[in-house]
């Protein structure tokens, strides 16, 4: 579960309190991207944010993608405990969407929740979100939906 | 990369019940940690090694187990091999990991499931 390297995609775990890496993302989030990662207009991260994004601990893990001929981080996972499930959520800079770097992302990530011993995963989804919801369904065993407003909540059972 | 001289699960489960002197490593993630571990072990991922190893375990004649997963895990590999490169010359490593021993009823600590 250390650096891992599929198909031109190298993901490794992110150092706790590893910002600069966070905000190396963020910043090469189009506006687009940002809004359906977060919810709503997110010009930019406050620093406590950024600090808790960051954190690594017995509750909270985060893989970070790195895809080849590109020093710069490209992708971000992130997993947070609640008891016997997580919730999970997913960035990929807008040049590389589209590139299975999300799903690369989902794989290891469920590898990890299966290790804690974490049995379902929850991801809320912004709007029309087709990538997320399709990578979302390849990783699950099953998957159930429900809607908040604009917002969808997918709850998934993980296989042991 | 260094290797690491590998140790059975009943070698393992008899030291730890006979209270030997060793250093037990998870070499899971953090949140795996904490859901369940070995007795007594201590947290060591791969990218934790080289900033923490010297305060964790200082004595570098001291003997280390490293653990994590299951057979497929390459953490508990990386970091054997980590260990051994940094100066510490008894590391051993349990390659049938957690799964090995909860797989033969043997106690894990932990539950934060």
């Amino acid at each position: 579960m250390h650096a891992h390297y599929v198909d031109g995609v190298t993901i490794r775990p992110l150092r706790n309190g590893d910002t600069q890496t966070v905000a190396a993302v963020f910043e090469r989030l189009g506006a687009g991207s940002r809004e359906k990662r977060f919810c709503g207009a997110k010009p930019r991260l406050p620093d406590a944010e950024l600090a808790a994004l960051a954190r690594v601990d017995g509750d909270r893990h985060v893989l970070v993608a790195y895809a080849d001929g590109d020093p710069e981080p490209v992708g971000i996972a992130r997993l947070v405990r609640d008891g016997a499930a997580a919730e999970i959520a997913f960035e990929v800079v807008d040049e590389h969407q589209g590139n299975g770097i999300g799903s690369v992302l989902a794989e290891e990530l469920a590898a990890v929740a299966r290790a804690a011993g974490i049995r379902e995963l929850r991801a809320t989804v912004c709007g029309d979100n087709p990538p997320v919801v399709s990578l979302l369904r390849k990783v699950a065993s099953s998957l159930h939906v429900s809607w908040r407003g604009r917002e969808r909540e997918f709850v998934l059972a993980l296989d042991r | 990369m260094a290797t690491a001289l590998e140790i059975g699960r009943e070698e393992l489960r008899q030291k730890l019940e006979s209270g030997s002197e060793f250093v037990l490593v998870d070499a899971l993630p953090p949140i795996a940690f904490a859901a369940s571990r070995l007795p007594g072990a201590i947290n060591i991922p791969p990218e934790s090694v080289d900033g923490t190893a010297d305060v964790r375990i200082p004595d570098r004649e001291a003997e280390v187990v490293v653990y994590c997963a299951n057979p497929d895990c390459e953490s508990s590999v990386e970091v054997a091999a980590r260990l051994v490169e940094l100066g510490y010359r008894n590391v051993r490593h349990y390659s049938g990991g957690k799964e090995d021993w909860r797989d033969a009823g043997l106690p894990l600590e932990g539950g934060r499931v």
